[in-house]
Parts: C-alpha cells; sequence; structure tokens
C-alpha cells in the first residue's frame, strides 16, 4: 500500500511538471535572468518611470491614482502625480487610440495585466525593455519582439556611458517589478492571509489525524478481513 | 427541543434518515484513504456553488463588460480576488478529485454490478461536470477563453446535414459573441444544480448497494462499521489534507492554471499562437487531434468520455475485488493511467510531427484498453480459475452465477 503511495505520488508530480512545463516552454524566448526586487523604493522608482515615460501612449486602465498608496505613496505624492485628475480616475494615456494608430500603426497595449498577459512575466518585461539593439544598418530592433511598433524609449540601444546603461537597467527592473504590482496589487495581503490559513489548516488537520486515530482505535482489530 | 424533533418526525422521516443515512449507515471497515474522494468531490461542488453565487452578484455577463468586472472582482469588491482564485482553482480541483475518484473505482472495479447505476449516474455527472466548466471558462471573456469556445462549439459544425445550423444555434450568432457570452452565463448557473440532483440520485443508489470496498466481497456484518463516527473522522481528517493543497494554490499559486492568454481581453480578430483547453480537457483534446479526419477526431473525443459508461459490460470477469486480485487487469489499469497522462501531455503540445505521432499512438492505446478488456478479463478469470482460487471465493461466484451479483446469499 505504502508503495503504491509513493507510485501515486510520483505520477502526480509527473502531471504537476509536464502541464507546468508545456505551457511555460510554449514561447521560446531567453529572458534576462537577473533578481527583479520588489522593495518599495523599487516600485516607487518604477511608479515614476512609468507615469513619466509608459503613460505617454499606455494605459494603467485598472490602477486608480489612490490605489498607489499600495505602493506607499502619501496621500500629498499621489495629490501630486494625479494633477488635475480625480483620486478615484484610473491612470490613462494622455493620447487616445486613433492618435497612436497614426503615430506608430498600433493600439497601445493597457498595462495594468501586462505582467500576467504574458509568459514569462516580470522578466518579459524587464528583457524586452532591455532588448533593443542597433543593427548593422543603423535600424534599431527589438530582439525579443522584432515586429515591436514601441520605440527605444529608454534609448538604451545607444547608450554608450555603462555608468548610465546600469542605471537605465535598474530602472526597466523596476518598471517590471512596479507592473508586477499594478497586476496583482493584492499579492501581498494574499500571502500573508495564505501564511495564516495554513497554520491553521495544518494545526486542524493534525488534530483531525489525532481524532480519526483515536476514534479507530476503538475497533478491535482482529476483527479486520 | 424534543417536542419539535417530535413534531417533524411525525410529518417527516427527519431522525430516522439522520439515523440509518448518516449516523448508523453501514460502511466497510477496510476503505481506504482513496474511499475519501466521493466525499472531496460534494465538498467541492458545494465550495463552486457558494463562491459562484457571490461571484455572480459583481460579475457582468455582457461583451464589453465582461472582462473588466472580473478585474473589479479582483481590485475593487472585498475579498473578491479571494473568492475568484477559489472558484478558479476550486474548477481545477474539482476535476482533480473526480479523476481520483474515477481512477479508484476503475482499480477496485466498483463500477461492475450491482453498482452499474452508481457508476452511469458518474458519467451523467462527469458530463454535466465538463458541460459546466467548459462554459465557465468563457466568462472571464479572455482571449483563451473566447478561442477556446470558438474552436469547440466549431466542432458542431462537422455534424452531417445540421452542422452549421447547430453552430449557430449554440452560439446564438454566427460567431461566438454577447449572445455566447450571455447563455453561457445562465447554463454555467443551471447546471451546478442539475449537478445537485444528479448527485442525490448517485447517492440514493449508493445508501441502496452501500460502498464497495478494497476486498471486493460483500463484507459480513461484523465488518462493517457505522459511519459515524469513524468515517466522519476519516473523511474529515482528509479534508484537511485536500484544503492545505487547496489553499497552497489559491494563496500562493493561484495563476498556475489560468493561461497568460487569458489575462488578455478576448480579440475575435486576433488568433492565440495556440489555442490550449484546460488541464483537464487536454486528454481528450490530443484524441480530437490525433485523427486526421475532423469529424472523426470529434467522435474520438466524444467516444472517449462516454466509453466509461460501457465498462460493466466490458469488464467481465467475475472475480471479486480489485486490480489487486487480477494481474492482467492491474497492467491494463496502470497502462491506461499512464496513457492518459502521456495525453495530457500531448495536448499542450504544438502539433508537430513528432506529437502527431505520440497522440496517435496513445490514442490507439485508449481505445486498445477497452476493446481487449472484454477478452482479457475473461481469460484472466479463467487463469485464476483454473491455478485455483480460495474456496470461499469460488463458492461466492458460484453463488452470483446462481442468483446474480449482489443477491441473496
Amino acid at each position: 500500500m505504502k508503495k503504491k503511495s509513493l507510485f501515486c505520488i510520483i505520477l502526480l508530480f509527473v502531471f504537476y511538471f509536464s502541464i507546468g512545463n508545456s505551457w511555460g516552454e510554449s514561447q521560446e524566448i531567453s529572458l534576462r535572468e537577473d533578481d527583479i526586487e520588489h522593495s518599495q523604493e523599487n516600485l516607487q522608482n518604477g511608479m515614476q518611470v512609468v507615469m513619466n515615460l509608459c503613460t505617454l501612449c499606455h494605459d494603467l486602465k485598472y490602477v486608480r491614482f489612490r490605489d498607489l498608496a499600495g505602493i506607499g505613496l502619501s496621500s500629498e505624492s499621489i495629490d501630486k502625480i494625479r494633477g488635475e485628475s480625480d483620486a478615484n480616475d484610473s491612470i490613462l494615456s494622455k493620447m487616445n487610440a486613433e492618435q497612436m494608430n497614426a503615430l506608430f500603426g498600433a493600439t497601445t497595449p493597457d498595462l495594468s495585466l501586462m505582467v500576467k498577459a504574458r509568459n514569462g512575466g516580470a522578466q518579459y518585461i524587464y528583457s524586452l525593455l532591455l532588448g533593443y539593439h542597433e543593427r548593422g544598418d543603423g535600424v534599431i530592433i527589438n530582439s525579443l519582439f522584432p515586429d515591436i511598433k514601441m520605440p527605444d524609449v529608454f534609448a538604451y540601444s545607444i547608450e554608450k556611458d555603462e555608468l548610465d546603461r546600469l542605471t537605465l537597467e535598474q530602472n526597466a527592473r523596476d518598471v517590471a517589478a512596479f507592473l508586477v504590482w499594478t497586476a496583482d496589487p493584492k499579492a501581498d495581503e494574499r500571502r500573508t492571509l495564505g501564511v495564516y490559513v495554513m497554520i491553521y489548516l495544518f494545526v486542524l488537520t493534525f488534530m483531525l489525524y489525532l481524532v480519526k486515530k483515536k476514534t479507530w482505535a476503538r475497533l478491535n482489530s482482529n476483527d479486520v478481513t | 427541543m424534543s417536542k419539535v424533533k417530535k413534531w417533524v418526525d411525525q410529518r417527516f422521516p427527519l431522525s430516522s434518515f439522520i439515523k440509518h443515512d448518516l449516523v448508523e449507515y453501514p460502511t466497510p471497515r477496510n476503505l481506504s484513504y482513496w474511499w475519501n474522494f466521493g466525499f472531496l468531490a460534494g465538498f467541492v461542488l458545494i465550495l463552486q456553488l457558494l463562491t459562484g453565487i457571490f461571484l455572480a452578484m459583481h460579475y457582468k455577463p455582457d461583451a464589453l463588460l465582461a472582462f473588466d468586472s472580473v478585474d473589479h472582482i479582483m481590485r475593487e469588491v472585498n475579498y473578491g480576488w479571494l473568492i475568484r482564485y477559489m472558484h478558479a482553482v476550486g474548477a481545477s480541483a474539482f476535476f482533480a478529485v473526480i479523476y481520483i475518484h474515477m481512477a479508484r473505482t476503475l482499480y477496485y472495479g466498483s463500477y461492475r454490478a450491482p453498482r452499474e447505476l452508481m457508476w452511469w449516474s458518474g458519467q451523467a455527472l462527469l458530463l454535466a461536470l465538463m458541460a459546466t466548466a467548459f462554459m465557465g471558462y468563457l466568462l472571464p471573456w479572455g482571449q483563451m477563453s473566447f478561442w477556446g469556445a470558438q474552436v469547440i462549439t466549431g466542432l458542431f459544425g462537422t455534424a452531417p446535414f445540421f452542422g452549421d445550423e447547430i453552430v449557430i444555434w449554440l452560439r446564438g450568432d454566427f460567431a461566438v459573441g454577447d449572445a455566447t457570452l450571455t447563455r453561457f452565463f445562465a447554463l454555467h448557473y443551471l447546471l451546478p444544480f442539475l449537478i445537485v440532483s444528479i448527485v442525490v440520485i448517485h447517492l440514493i443508489a449508493l445508501h441502496h448497494v452501500k460502498s464497495s470496498n478494497p476486498s471486493g466481497i460483500n463484507l459480513s456484518a461484523k465488518n462493517n462499521i457505522p459511519f459515524h463516527p469513524y468515517f466522519t473522522a476519516k473523511d474529515l481528517f482528509g479534508l484537511g489534507i485536500f484544503l492545505i493543497i487547496y489553499s497552497y494554490f489559491v494563496f500562493f499559486n493561484p495563476e498556475f492554471l489560468i493561461l497568460a492568454e487569458n489575462n488578455i481581453p478576448a480579440n475575435p480578430l486576433q488568433t492565440p499562437s495556440q489555442i490550449v483547453p484546460e488541464w483537464y480537457f487536454l486528454p481528450f483534446y490530443a484524441i480530437l487531434r490525433s485523427v486526421p479526419d475532423l469529424l472523426g477526431g470529434v467522435l474520438a473525443m466524444g467516444l472517449s468520455v462516454m466509453i466509461f459508461a460501457t465498462l460493466p459490460f466490458l469488464d467481465r470477469s467475475k472475480i471479486p475485488g480489485g486490480a489487486k486480485y487480477r494481474p492482467i487487469y492491474r497492467v491494463m489499469f496502470y497502462i491506461f493511467v499512464l496513457d492518459v497522462i502521456v495525453l495530457t501531455y500531448v495536448g499542450a503540445q504544438m502539433p508537430t510531427e513528432f506529437w502527431t505521432l505520440v497522440g496517435r499512438i496513445a490514442t490507439l492505446i485508449y481505445f486498445l484498453t477497452f476493446a481487449l478488456l472484454p477478452f482479457l478479463s475473461k481469460y484472466e478469470e479463467k487463469k485464476l480459475r483454473q491455478k485455483g482460487l480460495p474456496e470461499e471465493i469460488e463458492e461466492l461466484i458460484r453463488c452470483e452465477e446462481q442468483y446474480g451479483r449482489g443477491g441473496k446469499k
């Protein structure tokens, strides 16, 4: 019986990883592997970059200005960021879809869920932002997404100064970190609650195990066929 | 209190029902933990009903609003993220539990007489569950929701003569759209209650024929024990283990089974690079793709689900008990389980030449298992009886030949 259970558990693991891997690998791209930090400074820096650069064209329609309190911004700083907009307004680009179409020949996707909407998540965003490089003929292309209509907004491909390049890389990581937050602002709350739930369930299950053991001890084991 | 009880009992068999079917209900004492999964399936069903009702209070079945309303639930509704992730993870948990429940029935041959009606009501439950899950998957209105529904409803177009009409009738439009979303929502809300009523039938049949048990022999009275407190305790412990695994996914890995594509709003103008159904449909999807002809594929897929219902006829062995006592059947069981896992994997791959070949072999093995069962089970019984079975089992088989299985001894 023990052996059989073990066999089943192994099967389940094979199953688990076969599903997980097969979906992860469906897009074969090599992503940058640097660690993305998620401290409040990172998130706020990422937010600054997103507000200054990304929201020129992209919306974050599921995020409201007041939500930014979630990354530790005071209401004064939020007021500064939102300007004329209401605190309850979504973060929207100043441009509309037609203007974007006229400029780039594509509508810009909303960024609020972008991390969840791409295989690779935050690493994908980070790698994409820094994926631009100059081809031999002087044309700048993105190695991760050759057909992309978005220009190299960080000017990373033409930046020669080593120190400035490092800053840009840090900014790209922070943008990714901020977009992780916008995609799932309840993640911290979820994990905190999850820890309590797990502790509760482990204690409860252990007690239920004892109850089961004690109840069944009443039976005379000789009768079992 | 006792007055109220008496008043009710004169009018409704409440006390005797509780006594007969919940407390004293005789249960074989040798049931292993594999027998927990029926109870777990009932638990997940209630979980899905409750979370689903709360989701429906905030969800908007409108092609223009659906995706946003799901995000509204995730961000603005109090604990909406919890309810939605519980529901989404719960769907996968439901299938995991049901598939294990089915595998247990297969391993122990519990579908055989006198439990055929349990098996067939279970088959109806599986179909209803699949339909519910399929329609529920459209509701978030993401890319994979939309294209999955588009592909699967499109399969009905292979039906002879009325194919196109059936597809339009199902979708309510020429393509999946607002009309499809609203009807899927209505049916997704309705079907669970149908499931509840089939569960009642399933349970009435169970309490009539009683649980099967690992030995496969109807146990004498002394080896049956009252359901309460023994199996209430055992089921609750099993529930604790289940909840730990379930909560891990809900709280720490909720997007594990949600495809990235489905976090992009449905776009009828842009087909995703690969259309993949949810993991619990992958084996059947792999069978669909393995048959070169589309109509043949659709038929094979339908058959692969429905073929389970034929098992009471296909398994002709009279050897009582599970695969433990049946060497050939046991090997077939493990091959089948491995085969389904291979099909699941193949279903998620791009249909390259290699994976198509693997899928075809796995499909062949899938159906061969069923096709060979009548012969192998009979052969196995003959061999085992030649080798000599314990006298009591021989007598049991003779008894059954005379009175029919489950008859009086």
